[in-house]
């Protein structure tokens, strides 16, 4: 740890996650008093600064050498008691900072666009103290030194997301949306504490620093015990990554204002249960079982939520679906020990996916809220930036060099397949044709089509989006064109990748000769040939299918169609197999409480008074009979003592 | 010439009974307040009687105790007798169950 | 140590609410504002003194401070014994914190009877300090049985329209618990006649050495213990006083119900049950914890169901001081530190919801959530104090909440070998208290808003002086919980190794269970005569030659 530049950066890398928490603490006590362009300025000031601290703090790490890109702060003591000691850590390295880069410099954009989107809200202020609120949470997630702070992060955001879900609370179904969303990344949260826990029982503490460096001394390579500590976090993560089956929540989050969709539902926090599980590759990698559970798991949501998409109506809706089955994709990656890829398409999803719902957000702004697709088309020529922004968004998410989307899913893919994982590769593939479908679907639908005879006329002038929106949709396009230059995949490893070995192969035993990259060059060209042609075969069909339709008609209906436009029903099971019986469950209770446990009590009670009953009569009020009672009572007494001869001595 | 013990005690055991008796079958209810003194003070003579024959003390001591407790006996049920008479007209203790059950 | 630091303080610390609670008695009843001046004024010198106290504790010892200790009745062994240390000065300073905040939101809800009211809870916080300050059985029994009086006739005349039953219901729960406690001091007290000082009630004498008791009297003077503080906690199955008695007492009395008298109990179990029975303690430690896990589930289901908001509450709060039995009868450092800092925020936090309660009843009268709805954007400021105090509730990280439940749980998972079930189990409690918590903050604050609440006034200046304190707790603790943990640490410790030592060394009892046999010699010898009385029979006495 030397070198002149490193006393800055904890410094700076407190500065990160506090600067948007100063941000809430301000807007949220003063913002209501205050005008929208002081709000606006302390909203996107905070995270624009946020986000060059984090630059700096890359441009300090930079100026050492790889393997020295490691600085562990702990502020304070935070919680200690007895054996248990829990440091307000932070953990500074090339992983970490990646992450913040993408989070803050997302953040920014969408926060700027906000500004111009949520214009004419009521709640201009509480708005951006919530996304201020968020940011200082993810921040601190990402740039956590220990599971409990990362905790601290992972349900700040939850929580971000409930309020910001339910942001138009007088909207029931934003309401109820906001309630489903945190209940069921809680169900997640359950196993992400258990899995802290267990990490305490395993290792004393929860510091990443000390259990990358000493999980292979401690757990033995696919033993129990790192195989529930990687499966209790991977729960965590698929509920706050919305994967299978925790992933009901995040298609009712669309209630949520836009921005929030592609900052918080599509950008960063659905990501984080990829970073947590690339912040814990140590464990992972001593727990083959559990890495096979995420491959698959990853692969099947990327599959099953695509399929998901292919008929749904909404268009924000296809993009939650489309975010599921991305995420998807990047557990895919991980789960095969693809930290690097995993990441490298977080990263180009965050760009591509904020993109398309920002784009979709401008849509929804110029029509006046309208998200069904069906009562669209032919906006092409209404609003040619937002296509423009929408159809490089939609490229890149369909897999199309040299779009970013194109490498990262393509990296992930031939990771997989080199790695032995052909069926999982096969539903990559298939669900990469599936993606390059909806997508194409949805731009047809929104932008291409003739409107249809249900489609309400529209009598309001051309709305394109004022410049606060259009300038980030301009900015992540062009990250969304040129990102692919940070993994260009055929000087594997990619730039990204580079960057992030040392914070993601620490602390991993290489038991097997490291994975062949590049050295099958042959191949290499035949992967990625079959899944552009896969995609593209999915976009022209998805194109002669709906671009030249007019919109009269909804999708024509059938057993599958029916399956899937109810997401194969798994919603309709969770009611009956679990909402149902919890709630059957708490009435039993609740009779219970009050038949038979309070029952019991007031039970005692008037038996007693029945009893009262019974002997008031005799209190007769006859002083007489008293007398003679007493005077039985004397001589049976009397008896007594005669009797048993207790009278004598 | 001294009279035996077991003379007093039948003479005591005689007034208890008549207090007993008096106590369950008369319905005045001063004459059951006179019945129990009859009572108490058969019980006196009982107590005298058995100091007097075990050369003890103790139970003359006790008859102290019966006596200052049947004098307050007297003052305060005579007063409640008196009061209950002034508001209900009668003395029978048939008639008074203010306390039935 | 603290004696000769500051003598007397901790019965100033009683002495001025119940001269707080003389001075309003003769005050006259009609200046209604002079009479909450001066029983406000009262709580917030007692405030003054418990922070001086909380301040001045001297953290990293198990001994008694500021201890003060005079002879009551010696020849029973009775003393006036008070003293703090790591368990009691929060709680005390907890105490002393949440009375000024309820007078102070008294003002608006009490409007019968005020003065009678400002003596009343002066009493009752006298009574509460002295049960936390007690170091002496019998005194500790006097404060116990003193707060429940006033507490009586707080909820019987000043409460909702079942509040006779509600009353009467309590009291007489809470009774039968208490006179099993009672009979178990004296058990105690008859006991310890092998100490040198002979038999006393004095609570540091008695845990100077084992009692030797044999393990059937151990269990079973545990249980009476256990009981009594069972109730009062409550604890699953004998809670159903509580829904009816926070349902129908007045709001701020609700508060102090829930923030304060439940953590009594909570204390009984630390204080008592632990060092006093620790053999008892680690063999029914697993049926409280399982008590306790049912209380955590069973409150959070009920409570869901329920659409009177105050029951609602009650049932979760209910459900919250489950963690805190769970992480008592964890037995080791992290739960216990947990339980106890959990009675803090427990009171903090379900004081808080309680206090929005009443706020909300102040304004409306309503008391079921579904005639509310929407009102968030009507009352943005309230709506912002019940968020951040329903994140508390939720044990956000962050907020004091967590803090608490973190350490139970991590303690839990880390106790013995069931445990982790019950951690388990537990820590799905979290998702039911998401459940409950957020029906209620969505049936009353979102949704679309009623037009008859369209009016509703926000936040007052009153108002806001009682919550902006709670809500600064909440984050202080959540961020820097270290002053409450480490003044605890050192006392937790030492009742721990208590638990844990007879454990260690079952050899060592024979020598320990020595001394029964002429324990019960002199057991007779110190009765009074009146034993023999009714030992005798009663003809024979004195009339034989």
């Amino acid at each position: 740890m030397t070198g002149a530049p490193i006393p800055v950066v904890p410094l700076l890398a407190v500065l990160i996650p506090l600067l948007p928490l100063l941000g809430w603490a301000v807007l949220g006590l003063w913002g209501r008093r205050w005008g929208r362009r002081t709000v606006a300025l302390v909203a996107c000031g905070t995270v624009t600064a946020s986000f060059v601290a984090a630059c700096l703090v890359l441009r300090a790490l930079l100026a050492l050498s790889s393997g020295d890109r490691h600085v562990a702060i702990d502020l304070y003591r935070w919680i200690a008691a007895g054996p248990i000691t829990i440091p307000m850590g932070l953990l500074v390295d090339t992983l970490s900072v990646a992450m913040a880069l993408v989070v803050s410099g997302v953040g920014a954009l969408i926060h700027v666009y906000s500004v111009g989107y949520m214009a004419d809200d009521e709640g201009f202020a509480r708005y951006f103290a919530y996304m201020n609120l968020f940011m200082a949470a993810m921040l601190t997630l990402t740039l956590a030194g220990n599971l409990v702070v990362m905790f601290i992060g992972w349900e700040g955001v939850g929580l971000c997301s409930y309020l910001l879900i339910a942001f138009w609370f007088t909207r029931p179904a934003a309401a109820r949306a906001g309630v489903k969303a945190f209940i069921v990344t809680r169900l997640g949260d359950v196993g992400f504490l258990l899995g802290i826990f267990l990490a305490f029982a395993l290792f004393g503490t929860a510091d990443f620093t000390v259990m990358t460096r000493t999980a292979a001394a401690r757990l033995p390579e696919g033993g129990a015990a790192a195989t529930v500590l990687a499966l209790l976090l991977f729960l965590g993560a698929t509920g706050k990554s919305a994967q299978l089956p925790l992933y009901v929540w995040l298609p009712d989050a669309m209630e949520g204002p836009t921005p929030v969709s592609a900052l918080i539902h599509a950008a960063t926090m659905v990501t984080a249960g990829v970073y947590m599980i690339a912040r814990m590759h140590a464990v992972y990698a001593r727990a083959p079982l559990a890495m096979d559970v995420v491959a698959a798991v990853g692969a099947v949501t990327a599959i099953f939520a695509a399929a998901s998409a292919l008929v749904e109506p909404d268009i924000k809706r296809v993009l939650a679906y489309s975010t599921i089955s991305q995420i998807g994709y990047m557990f895919l990656g991980v789960g095969v020990g693809a930290w690097g890829a995993g990441m490298f398409h977080l990263t180009s999803h965050a760009f591509f996916k904020a993109l398309l719902f920002l784009a979709a957000g401008s849509v929804m702004h110029a029509l006046g809220g309208t998200t069904d697709m069906w009562q669209m088309g032919g906006l092409l020529r209404r609003l040619p930036p937002t296509a423009a922004a929408f159809a490089i968004g939609a490229l890149s998410l369909a897999g199309i060099p040299p779009l970013v989307g194109f490498f990262s899913k393509d990296q992930i893919l031939s990771d997989v397949f080199h790695r032995g994982h052909v069926w999982l590769w096969a539903l990559g593939i298939a669900a990469a044709g599936l993606t390059a479908f909806y997508i194409v679907r949805a731009f047809a639908l929104t932008f291409v089509a003739a409107p249809g005879a249900d489609t309400p006329p529209r009598d309001h002038h051309r709305h394109d989006p004022p410049r606060a929106m259009a300038w980030p949709m301009g900015g992540l396009a062009l990250l969304s064109i040129a990102g692919g230059a940070l993994g260009w995949s055929f000087t594997h490893p990619g730039v990204l990748e580079q960057w992030l070995r040392p914070a993601v192969e620490a602390g991993i035993v290489q038991n097997a000769p490291a994975a062949a990259g590049g050295a099958q060059g042959g191949g290499e060209a035949a992967l990625v040939a079959t899944s552009v042609a896969v995609a593209a075969a999915g976009m022209i069909l998805a194109w002669r299918v709906y671009a030249r339709r007019t919109l009269h008609g909804r999708s024509p209906s059938s057993v599958v169609g029916d399956i899937l436009a109810h997401q194969f029903y798994i919603e309709a099971m969770y009611d009956a197999a679990i909402v149902a019986p919890s709630r059957a469950l708490a009435r039993m209770a609740e009779a219970l409480d009050r038949d038979v446990i309070d029952g019991a009590v007031t039970g005692i009670g008037s038996a007693l008074a029945a009893g009262g009953q019974v002997l008031r009569k005799a209190q007769s009020g006859f002083l007489r009979r008293y007398a003679a009672f007493m005077l039985i009572g004397a001589l049976l007494i009397l008896a007594y003592w005669m009797l048993a001869g207790g009278i004598s001595r | 010439m001294t009279v035996p013990a077991p003379y007093y005690l039948a003479l005591s055991a005689v007034l208890f009974a008549l207090g007993t008796a008096g106590v369950l079958v008369r319905r005045s209810a001063l004459v059951v307040f006179m019945s129990i003194e009859l009572m108490l003070n058969a019980v006196n003579l009982t107590f005298v009687t058995f100091a007097r024959l075990h050369q003890s003390i103790d139970g003359q001591l006790l008859v102290f105790f019966v006596l200052v407790v049947a004098a307050t006996e007297v003052v305060i049920g005579l007063a409640i007798i008196v009061d209950i008479f002034r508001s209900r007209d009668t003395v029978d203790v048939d008639d008074v169950d203010l306390l039935r059950g | 140590m603290g004696v000769s630091m500051a003598p007397g303080v901790l019965t100033l610390l009683i002495a001025i609410p119940l001269a707080g609670a003389a001075a309003v008695a003769v005050m006259d009843a009609r200046g209604e504002r002079a009479v909450r001046v001066a029983a406000l004024v009262s709580a917030v010198l007692t405030f003054c003194v418990a922070g001086w106290i909380w301040i001045r504790f001297s953290p990293g010892t198990a001994a008694l401070q500021f201890e003060e200790k005079r002879d009551w009745v010696p020849g029973l062994g009775m003393g006036y014994h008070l003293g703090v240390d790591g368990l009691t000065v929060s709680l005390v300073a907890l105490t002393a914190f949440l009375f000024p905040l309820a007078l102070g939101a008294a003002a608006a809800q009490i409007r019968g009877r005020v003065k009678a009211f400002q003596v009343t809870a002066l009493l009752l916080e006298a009574g509460l300090l002295g049960t936390f300050l007690a170091q002496d059985l019998v005194l500790f029994y006097v404060f116990w049985e003193a707060m429940l009086i006033p507490m009586y006739f707080l909820i019987a005349l000043w409460g909702g329209p079942a509040r006779g039953a509600a009353a009467i219901k309590f009291i007489l729960y809470t009774m039968a618990g208490s006179v099993l406690m009672l009979l178990a001091i004296v058990a105690v007290y008859l006991q310890s006649g092998g100490l040198p000082e002979g038999p006393t009630f004095d609570l540091p004498s008695l845990l100077a050495r084992p009692l030797g008791l044999e393990p059937p009297r151990e269990a079973l003077l545990f249980g009476a213990f256990a009981v009594a503080f069972a109730i009062k906690m409550p604890v699953w199955p004998l809670h159903t006083w509580l829904p009816d008695a926070y349902a129908e007492a007045p709001p701020v009395v609700t508060v102090l119900l829930a923030s304060v008298m439940a953590k009594a109990g909570a204390y009984g179990f630390v204080r008592f049950c632990l060092p006093l029975f620790p053999d008892a303690s680690r063999s029914f430690g697993p049926v409280l914890s399982g008590l306790a896990v049912i209380g955590i589930l069973y409150g959070g289901a009920v409570a869901w169901t329920q659409g009177d908001m105050r029951r609602l509450l009650a049932y979760g709060s209910m459900s919250h001081m489950g963690f805190i039995l769970l992480g008592i009868f964890a037995l080791n450092i992290p739960a216990v530190q947990g339980s106890l800092i959990q009675m803090i925020n427990h009171g903090v936090s379900t004081g808080a919801l309680f206090f929005l309660a009443g706020f909300l009843l102040d304004r409306t009268g309503r008391t079921r959530t579904d005639e509310y709805g929407g009102i968030a954007a009507a009352v943005p400021a309230l709506a912002a104090a019940t968020l951040i105090v329903t994140v508390s509730s939720l044990a956000l990280p962050g907020t004091n909440g967590f803090i608490g439940e973190f350490l139970i749980l991590v303690g839990t998972y880390q106790a013995d070998p069931a445990s982790p079930v019950a951690a388990v189990l537990a820590t799905g409690g979290i998702v039911v208290a998401a459940a409950y918590l957020l029906a209620f903050v969505g049936r009353v604050f979102h949704g679309p808003l009623r037009e008859d609440l369209r009016g509703m006034v926000d936040l007052r200046a009153a108002e806001y002086a009682v919550l902006v304190p709670l809500v600064l707790v909440i984050f202080w603790v959540g961020f820097a919980p270290q002053p409450l943990l480490s003044r605890s640490e050192a006392t937790v410790s030492a009742i721990l190794s208590r638990v844990a030592t007879r454990s260690a060394a079952p050899a060592a009892r024979p020598a320990a269970g020595a001394p029964p046999a002429p324990v019960h010699g002199l057991q007779y010898r110190g009765t009074s005569s009146a034993t023999h009385i009714l030992r005798d029979p009663p003809l024979g006495a004195g009339v034989s030659p």
